[in-house]
């Protein structure tokens, strides 16, 4: 089966960076959550996901984003999405997901 | 105008038959006038190309054929004419009713791409319970802390159309999106006036033809 997304973690002390690559969608949404949830777990402070590679999301993306932000913060830890660009922005935005997720504007 | 009503042929359909009513027609009404022109036929195959089949696809998925299924229908989408930001919210709309039919339709799903009119439109049909509770129709995303619940609102929002058929044996849910005007065509759009000025009447027409114009063409 060929993968249309790939990813790269970066730790740093106590936190990390999930930088992603590709299209995210049901079939990489399952896998994403398990990766993301176990980041969580080990990272002490801080987990950002990097989006500048990323040039398709769907809802099931959003939705493994929206779990990990939760469990981030039920943990007392923070999670960040950054550099969502393009029609990933776009469609981050209409949901209503991108401030929670995003808080720097810049992102 | 009787050269109106000549050419109205060509306009609503693409078969063979009034392209050659229209020639033979031109035999009959023959002038010294009309010889430079080209024959009507000619013009017909000009204007009128054969009927349109790009953006055509038709395709069951599972699971595991989605994001390549997702991939075909943006290629198709690309050739019926659709690009830039439309093509992309095309394709996430696509996406979800995919995902909807996998995740609650029963597993499995049917994809019909078309192009119709000015529309290029995507039926998505599966074999699910359907919508118990009837079909939702909410009005914004749901919370942002919500975990799901915004696929059929982000397709509905990203496409120009969406219709929801909510039966027993399952769900059909249906999305369009305007194509862009094609350029306008030069040459089609003289052959066509041509016609309408200058067509003869045609044998058997069901009204008489009438004093005016008409008369100037026929020999």
């Amino acid at each position: 089966m060929i993968h249309h997304w790939r990813h790269r973690i970066d730790r740093d002390g106590d936190s990390c960076i999930v930088t992603l690559s590709g299209e995210i969608d049901m079939a990489a949404g399952e896998v994403i959550a398990q990766l993301l949830a176990q980041e969580i777990n080990t990272t002490a402070s801080t987990v950002r996901v990097d989006l500048e590679a990323v040039t398709f999301i769907d809802s099931c993306a959003i939705g493994v984003l929206v779990e990990a932000y939760r469990t981030a913060r039920a943990t007392g830890r923070h999670f960040i999405v950054t550099a969502a660009r393009g029609h990933v922005r776009k469609v981050l935005g209409v949901t209503g997901v991108l401030t929670a997720l995003s808080p720097d504007t810049s992102a | 105008m009787a050269g109106v009503r000549q050419a109205m042929p060509y306009a609503g359909g693409h078969t063979a038959g009034p392209a050659g009513a229209v020639a033979s027609g031109h035999g009959q009404g023959d002038t010294p006038g009309m010889t430079a022109e080209p024959a009507p036929s000619e013009i017909g195959a000009v204007a009128f190309p054969a009927p349109v089949l790009a953006g055509a696809l038709s395709r069951d998925f599972t699971a595991d054929g989605i994001t390549a299924l997702r991939h075909a229908v943006q290629a198709a989408a690309r050739q019926a004419g659709l690009i830039d930001e439309p093509l992309d919210d095309f394709a996430v709309a696509v996406q979800e009713l995919m995902t909807n039919a996998v995740r609650h339709g029963g597993g499995r799903g049917r994809l019909e791409l078309r192009v119709s009119g000015d529309n290029l439109v995507c039926d998505v049909i599966d074999h699910g319970p359907g919508f118990r509770d009837g079909v939702p129709a909410p009005s914004g995303p749901p919370p942002a802390e919500t975990l799901g619940g915004r696929g059929l609102w982000l397709a509905s929002h990203l496409t120009d159309s969406m219709l929801i058929s909510n039966g027993t044996g399952g769900t059909t849910v249906s999305i369009s999106m305007c194509l862009p005007a094609a350029p306008p065509d030069v040459a089609a759009v003289q052959a066509l006036h041509a016609l309408t000025d200058r067509a003869p009447a045609m044998p058997g027409d069901e009204e008489p033809p009438s004093a005016g114009d008409e008369q100037e063409v026929r020999p």
